[in-house]
Formats: C-alpha cells, structure tokens, sequence
C-alpha cells in the first residue's frame, strides 16, 4: 500500500510542495513519487500511511510550513492546490482547485488596482505584479482543463466565470496605463540598468582599480541586480501573451 | 508610447475608435448588440498593426462587453431562458475571437530587444 504525491502544476508549486514533504521528513520514491508504508511510519506524519490519508484531505497537513513556504514564494493563493497534494480525490482535487483559482483570480485583480495606484515602482512589486499576470493564464488552464470542469457544479463554474468577468473589466480598465507604465517607466528603468552593467562589465574587463570594482560591484549587488533586471523584462516581456492568454481563457462563454 | 501602424489610417482608426465606442455604450438588449459586434469584429479583423491608444480602445471594449455577457449568460441560466443563454454566449465567443486576434497586433512588440541584444 502506498499513497501518491502529486506533481506541483508550476514550478513555485513543486517547490512548495517539496518543501512541504521535507518539513515533515516524508520520502518519496523519486520514479514513482509514491510514498510506501515504512516511510510514512518513519515521518512526523502519526500513525503511518493511515495517518496520512486521514489528515491530508483536511488540508491540516504541516500547515505551519506551508506558511511559511508561501510566505517566501508569495504563493498565497496556491494553499487549496497543495492541501490537495496528497491523497485526495480527483473531485475533492477540482473542487479545491476551483476555490483556489477564483481566490488567484480575484487576488490579482485586487493587486493590480493597487498597483496602478502607485506613484513609483520598486523592482518587487513589480516582479511580484507581473509574475502574478503571468502566473494567471496557468492558472485558467489548468481550472479549465477538462479534468476539473468534469468535476465541478455549475454553482462552481459560475463562482469562477463571475471572478473572471471581474478580473477581466479590471484588467482591460487600467490596461492603457500599464502600457504606459511600461513604456514610460519599466522600459527606461531596465534599460538603464542594462546599461550601467554592460559599462560596468567593460570597465572590469580592462582591468579597473579593484576598489572602484569592489564598490561598483556592491552597487550591483545592492541597486542593480542583474537577474532582477532580466526576470523584469522577461515578465514585461510576457505581458503580451498574459493578455492574449486572459482574453482567450476556455469555456467562459459555455 | 511607440509603435503607430503605417496601415492604420486616420479613417480605420475612427472607425475603429466609433465601433470601440459603439460597443461599450452598449445597454444590455442582446438583439441590439449583434449589428455592433459584427461591426467590431470586421473592424478587427482588418488591423493588422495597430497604434497604442486604438489597441487599449478596441481590447477594453471587447473585454468590457464580454464580461456583461458572461453574467448575462449565468443570469439567463438561474432565470431558466436557454435562448439567451446560448445568444449570451455566442456573441461572447466571436467577440472573444475577434480581441484575441487583436493581441497579434499588440502594440508592446518590441518590448526587451535593447536587453537581449
């Protein structure tokens, strides 16, 4: 007897989900992801396998780590998804998955009109506003894959086409300003830092003063951040395809 | 704001901003909306490249009226009147189609080039 894990939809996901299985000291068979009897006696989880199956459709599993994981990961909304990683059914599985989108889809919503508020960007919440457009066509994809609509009422499927109708007036109402935003804000501020560490980069090549390297180098680490640059302008750069994606989301008009 | 189409003449681009307008002062007669959404989609259909100002008009609109027509269709649906549930959806379909065909022409195109090269 065993009990399977389930495989985290989005990266993010996975890593909460493994971290979630590393809190409480649960092994899986990495080719199977099947937790066996003897590893479920040997976690914090009581009562072996048995426990497990009891505990996790409660979502009650590890809760605390969760917590924390989410916190990291501004993953907030995904809490249904994980509660549902472990041993639940299909049904319960859509069920949650469905909550969990209709709270996404209304969260993101609620973050961008707060975003357009803003007089200034700092580099985080704007990672954090695009990463939350990208994330949600996947979102939408997967609550409207056939497996979940299979299971859902039509009270349900309302609750998530009403949260969308929403989203979507919301969406399109600060549309031209976050084009604006883009273009006249994000874009310069990328570009410039794109600039200031390619000039940077060459006066390291030829071999600048090591102190002037040392300090323009924690200014990198402190201000530019070049990988915080390059996760903007790629989730700038999806912003396209995230409005193609919200516009085109399945089974709205069903 | 960059990019304006060399094809989108000033008349497409006022009959575009009038079917935008026509569409969003739409007040909830079903019947009263086909002659507009099929007037939006043909004007939708013939931008292939699209200034920033019409591009925000045009999606907004659509998006605007598709959400109406989503609580439309669930409202049809308590009410139990099948017609205008499958009417609802059907215009929020070809509206759906017709802004998604428009994000082809999305104006942000150029966006991350400088940083890529």
């Amino acid at each position: 007897m065993s009990v399977k894990i389930k495989q985290g939809q989005s990266p993010l996901e996975q890593k909460a989900i493994e971290a979630r299985l590393d809190a409480l000291e649960i092994t899986t068979d990495p080719s199977t992801r099947e937790v066996a009897e003897s590893d479920a006696k040997r976690s914090k989880v009581k009562g072996g396998l048995a426990g497990l199956e009891k505990v996790a459709p409660t979502g009650q599993l590890g809760i605390e780590e969760l917590d924390k994981v989410e916190k990291k990961f501004g993953l907030g909304q995904v809490t249904g998804a994980i509660a549902s990683a472990v041993g639940r059914s299909e049904a319960d599985k859509a069920h949650d998955a469905i909550k969990s989108a209709v709270l996404a889809i209304s969260g993101t919503g609620e973050q961008l009109a707060a975003f357009v508020q803003k007089s200034k960007y700092d580099p985080s919440s704007v990672l954090s506003m695009f990463r939350a457009l990208s994330e949600l066509p996947n979102t939408l994809k997967g609550v409207t894959s056939n497996e979940v609509l299979a299971h859902a009422s039509r009270a349900e499927i309302n609750q998530l086409r009403t949260a969308y109708a929403g989203f979507l007036q919301t969406f399109f109402q600060h549309q031209s300003q976050m084009i604006d935003t883009i273009n006249d804000t994000l874009l310069p501020w990328i570009n410039q830092r794109v600039d200031s560490y390619n000039d940077m980069s060459k006066q390291v090549a030829r071999g600048s003063d090591l102190l002037t390297y040392n300090y323009v180098m924690g200014d990198v680490d402190q201000k530019l951040r070049p990988d915080q640059t390059k996760q903007m302008v790629h989730q700038v750069s999806n912003y396209g395809e995230s409005t193609k994606a919200v516009l085109a989301m399945q089974g709205l008009f069903s | 704001v960059n990019v304006v189409s060399p094809d989108m003449t000033p008349a497409l681009q006022r009959t575009a901003a009038e079917a935008a307008d026509a569409l969003i002062s739409w007040e909830g007669d079903l019947e009263a909306l086909a002659p507009l959404a099929d007037r939006y989609v043909a004007v939708a259909s013939e931008v292939s490249a699209i200034d920033v100002e019409t591009w925000c008009k045009l999606t907004a609109a659509a998006a605007t009226t598709m959400a109406a027509l989503v609580l439309e269709s669930i409202g049809a649906e308590e009410r139990g009147d099948e017609a205008a549930r499958a009417r609802a959806n059907e215009l929020g379909q070809l509206l759906q189609k017709a802004a998604v065909g428009l994000c082809d022409a999305y104006p942000l195109r150029e966006l991350g080039r400088r940083s890529e090269s």
